[in-house]
């Protein structure tokens, strides 16, 4: 497990990290989501050692991350722009990688290759973008480290490796001990991929849930109640987030299982009454209004 | 996590990817050592003239050989090092930069960054990684260079053992100057963001304190009238020594001569040390951040900023100064403030690299451009009091003197054994004699006082009142703390001349004034005269001779009046061969001659030959010995000895009619030759006019305190017997 215990990062005049609180479990695919500037990479690079909290800790397995190779060797950064050597091939670079890591599965590296098409040969400062993007992942799961830090790394993707990368993780995660890290702004992205997600804006940690928790536990209501009455006594015994009205429609979005709300909106009497479950983005435009975030903030 | 040999799987991976540089310095450095030694030592043999130094172009084959063999062993240890080939020591640094940049450059990338501190390597690993891929990068072809130039001296005949270990002496000065180079641009790239900027710093680095003690020197030497810079002073000391440039020099230089310096390479050490320590300190707090910035801490930047504005805008000023050839003070005030504002602007631009913001650290500029004030106020109004320095007497322990015509008018051997400085008189041996040099010195201040300084002396017109009646002395006081403290004065040469004589009363006085007493004249080899005709005269006289001889002249030195050696014109001088120190050390070999047969007055190889052991009318004793030994000054110079006269009448002499009575009286058959400016150049051949021009010359000689004045107008005298050393004065 990763831990963050109130960890503190400012550059000059921006504060990169707020006094961050938050532990990664293993085993799940952590979505670190954000708007551009949130602190994102920062936070992922201060969780594999690269830059030392101001204050606070980052531990892996309960070890301090900085300049200990012992917690670092469990973890693999892989950066929003890959570093490779200049004029090395993937081969090279696969030799370097085993150099540093002794768990890196070259069977495994080598398959892979093959399989995504990629020239083991030829010079990777040759390849597209995308394509470095997916020899630097394939670099970083062959590693077999524990925890796998990605950083925007499915920027640049194509849907079909996408999805590759994606099923390549679920079967690691299947197979052994594997957590990946990714951050995204591009929440549409994490939904179906992340088990669990954490939500940064300007530095500081807003939630960070398991992702069926969060949608089991929030809804959307659209319902008519014809007695203003009982729709008051309604709203009191409902968590709304946000409300808006159209007409007699009432929309709501609102805290509690989609069941237990729809059962009271028919108890008062509702002339229609539904529920719709939120996306991941709805949910985050709605906890971010809760902080008292403007929506403008954020990108997708 | 990582093993011992992934570690150094790390090193040898480092320096595969930096392979482009290990071919570089392989080749560099091959064709910089041996192959350079190979031409060098080829040309040498192939040099007919080189051969023909030896014995007089009349040598054998084999006395040339080792004539040659000679001369390169003397300086084949500066062959590994650069000392002989300037190109090879600036590879050397060159090289040492790029195995710092090209190793730790990846902590000015944000990629590269976070590549290499991601991974499961301590920051002091990566450290030792980089930091041993370049030393090794430098140091294997290095090694092999040298051990191969130093077979390429064995296979020659050129190595002994001696040399060899000169030869290993030499390569470490290299290795040495290396790693300062190094260890400074490894220390520059901690420092800064940027490659480029981290050149900069390796520069600022390199030659900080060169830059602040040397230019602390300039200002003195321009401003302060009583500075006198040719002694070493602390600041001297400090600037080679704190300067990784100039002890980067010194190491090729001294090491080069193969004379290792303890303390050089003490110095060396020492500062590689802490250039590598502060260096491995900055790695170790390198924020990530600071990739792409131009420096890594920028809190540091404006102490930065101040600190190269202040000495780099007033060197600036001085170098501007002396390429305009501008004399005085007041233009150094405005080019400072305007090299300072320049600078000012430059570093914010390098730090900001957007002109628009130049002017946002405007407080350290502000503070830059008062400091370059505040120093320059500091030494125009002297506001140290260096000028009007004068030690309280209950200070001194004792003062020396070295008058600017000590130059011309003594010959020290000490002037010969290496860099000695000037051989300076005065009152060690007695309370007295420091009392009145003390009010000499005393005397000085107060012509400063009076506008008499040493610049103005030396500014002088020929001829003016000043030139005339002053000079400049040099004094050196010796505190009770043991420190020497130098100034120099304009003195007026009649109080001078007094406080000599009354110093001259104390023997020791003597010994120290006379070079003779400088030398173990059991040493001399042989003596050779000069009279009025001013060609040297060998005295053959066997090793009792010459003792007597220099002891009778020892008997006339300690004896003569001063006022003698200031007023009067000597029948001539005696000129000693000794042996030279520098060279001493050279000759194993008893056949073969010395390499430094071209030093000195080249009369024997390995020998030296002072002059300036002048002989008045009054030494009877050392006139009395030649008579003796058949040697007798000739006082007049023949008509019929003489082949021909030249005379150099100056432009002023002749628009002032000086000579209107000698060139009428020559016939027409002098050669003249008219210059637009109206100097003239005559050539006379004729006897009649060669007598009547030798009437009006007289060999010129300047005094003990020189003559006071200039000799604009000379004549050369050719002899039948050979040309004369001597220039002759026109009366």
């Amino acid at each position: 497990m990763i831990e963050l215990k109130n960890v503190d990062k400012i550059f000059r005049d921006i504060h990169a990290a707020d006094n961050i609180t938050a532990s990664i479990q293993e085993g799940l695919i952590f979505g670190l989501v954000g708007s551009n500037g949130a602190g994102k990479s920062t936070l992922l690079r201060m969780i594999c050692g690269v830059i030392k909290p101001d204050s606070g800790e980052v531990l892996a397995d309960g070890e301090p991350v900085f300049e200990n190779p012992s917690a670092k060797s469990q973890i693999c950064f892989l950066s929003d722009s890959p570093y490779y050597f200049a004029n090395a091939n993937i081969e090279e670079m696969r030799d370097y990688y085993m150099t540093v890591y002794p768990g890196f599965d070259r069977k495994m590296f080598d398959s892979l290759v093959n399989k995504f098409d990629l020239d083991p040969k030829r010079k990777i400062n040759s390849f597209s973008k995308g394509m470095k993007k997916q020899v630097s992942i394939l670099l970083g799961l062959c590693a077999k480290t524990k925890y796998l830090l990605c950083d925007e790394t499915f920027d640049g993707l194509d849907p079909v490796v996408r999805q590759a990368v994606k099923s390549l993780f679920a079967s690691e995660i299947m197979n052994r001990d594997f957590t990946p890290v990714i951050s995204s702004h591009n929440l549409r992205e994490l939904e179906d991929i992340c088990d669990s997600v954490g939500l940064l804006h300007k530095g500081k940690l807003l939630l960070t849930q398991d992702l069926d928790h969060i949608k089991s536990n929030i809804c959307k209501l659209q319902c008519v109640i014809p007695d203003s009455h009982k729709e008051q006594e309604m709203l009191s015994a409902l968590r709304v987030i946000k409300m808006e009205r159209s007409g007699s429609l009432l929309t709501l979005t609102v805290r509690g299982g989609r069941g237990e709300v729809l059962s009271l909106a028919q108890d008062k009497g509702a002339l229609f009454a539904e529920t719709l479950p939120l996306t991941l983005e709805e949910i985050f435009i709605s906890e971010t209004e809760v902080a008292g975030y403007d929506i403008k903030d954020f990108l997708y | 996590m990582t093993s011992k040999i992934s570690y150094i799987k790390l090193i040898r991976v480092d320096i595969r990817h930096r392979g482009w540089l290990a071919a570089l310095t392989c080749i560099g450095l091959f064709l910089g050592m041996p192959v350079f030694t190979m031409l060098y030592i080829d040309s040498w043999f192939s040099s007919s003239t080189a051969a023909s130094v030896a014995e007089g172009g009349n040598a054998t084959a084999d006395q040339s050989r080792a004539y040659i063999i000679e001369q390169i062993r003397e300086i084949f240890p500066g062959l590994l090092n650069g000392q002989i080939l300037s190109y090879l020591a600036a590879a050397i640094a060159m090289l040492a930069v790029l195995c710092a940049l090209t190793g730790f450059a990846y902590i000015h990338s944000k990629e590269k960054l976070d590549f290499y501190h991601a991974l499961p390597v301590k920051r002091g690993q990566w450290f030792a990684v980089s930091y041993l891929s370049g030393l090794l990068i430098f140091l294997v072809p290095y090694v092999i260079c040298a051990a191969l130039t130093i077979a390429v001296g064995g296979a020659n005949g050129i190595m002994t053992a001696e040399l060899a270990g000169e030869c290993v002496v030499a390569a470490a000065g290299g290795m040495f100057a290396f790693l300062l180079i190094y260890h400074t641009c490894i220390l520059a790239a901690m420092l800064t963001g940027q490659t480029v900027t981290g050149l900069l710093a390796t520069l600022v680095i390199a030659v900080y304190p060169f830059l602040v003690f040397g230019l602390f020197t300039s200002l003195k030497g321009i401003f302060f009238e009583t500075y006198y810079g040719a002694a070493a002073s602390l600041t001297d000391a400090l600037a080679e020594t704190l300067s990784p440039a100039g002890l980067f020099v010194s190491l090729i230089s001294n090491t080069g001569h193969g004379v290792p310096s303890t303390r050089l390479f003490i110095a060396a050490a020492v500062l590689a040390v802490l250039l590598l320590a502060g260096a491995f300190l900055l790695y170790r707090i390198y924020p990530s951040e600071a990739a792409g910035n131009a420096l890594a801490f920028p809190r540091t930047a404006p102490v930065f900023k101040v600190m190269i504005c202040i000495p780099a805008a007033v060197f600036a000023s001085i170098i501007a100064k002396t390429f305009m050839g501008m004399s005085g003070t007041k233009w150094i005030l405005v080019l400072s403030l305007l090299a300072a504002v320049i600078l000012c602007g430059v570093i914010e631009f390098i730090y900001q690299q957007d002109l628009r913001m130049l002017l946002k650290s405007w407080i350290s500029s502000v503070i830059s451009v008062a400091g370059v004030l505040l120093v320059l106020c500091i030494f125009q109004f002297d506001l140290t009091g260096y000028d009007t320095y004068l030690p309280d007497q209950d200070r001194v322990e004792s003062i020396r003197i070295h008058p600017d015509s000590f130059w011309g008018y003594f010959e020290y051997p000490e002037d010969y054994s290496g860099y000695a400085g000037e051989t300076f008189v005065g009152s060690g041996a007695s309370d007295e004699g420091t009392e009145v040099l003390y009010h000499l010195a005393q005397a000085g201040m107060r012509n400063l006082e009076e506008g008499y300084t040493p610049n103005a002396l030396d500014l002088a017109d020929v001829d003016s009142e000043i030139d005339r009646d002053y000079i400049n002395t040099v004094f050196c006081y010796k505190l009770s703390g043991g420190r020497e403290v130098y100034r120099r004065y304009c003195l007026g040469r009649e109080e001078l001349l007094s406080a000599i004589e009354d110093l001259s009363q104390s023997e020791a006085f003597r010994k120290e004034l006379f070079p003779i007493f400088h030398m173990d004249t059991s040493h001399v080899a042989s003596v050779s005269y000069r009279d009025a005709y001013g060609v040297g005269t060998l005295m053959e006289l066997s090793d009792e001779q010459i003792q007597t001889l220099l002891d009778a002249y020892k008997k006339d030195v300690l004896a003569v009046d001063v006022k003698v050696l200031a007023g009067n014109q000597p029948l001539g001088e005696l000129l000693l061969e000794i042996p030279d120190e520098n060279a001493a050390d050279v000759s194993d070999e008893n056949d073969t001659v010395n390499a430094y047969a071209e030093y000195g007055n080249g009369v024997q190889p390995g020998m030296v030959t002072l002059g300036s052991f002048y002989i008045y009318e009054g030494y009877e004793n050392t006139l009395a010995c030649m008579e003796e030994y058949g040697y007798t000054m000739r006082t007049e110079i023949a008509p019929e000895d003489v082949q021909s006269v030249s005379l150099y009448l100056s432009a002023e002499s002749m628009r002032s009619g000086k000579y209107t009575e000698l060139l009428p009286s020559l016939s027409s058959n002098v050669e003249r030759y008219a210059y637009d400016d109206g100097s003239q150049d005559i050539t006379i051949r004729s006897q009649d006019d060669i007598r009547i021009v030798l009437e009006y010359l007289e060999p010129y000689y300047g005094g003990i305190l020189g003559s006071g004045s200039g000799m604009d107008d000379y004549a050369d005298i050719q002899f039948e017997e050979g040309s004369s050393y001597y220039s002759y004065k026109i009366r």
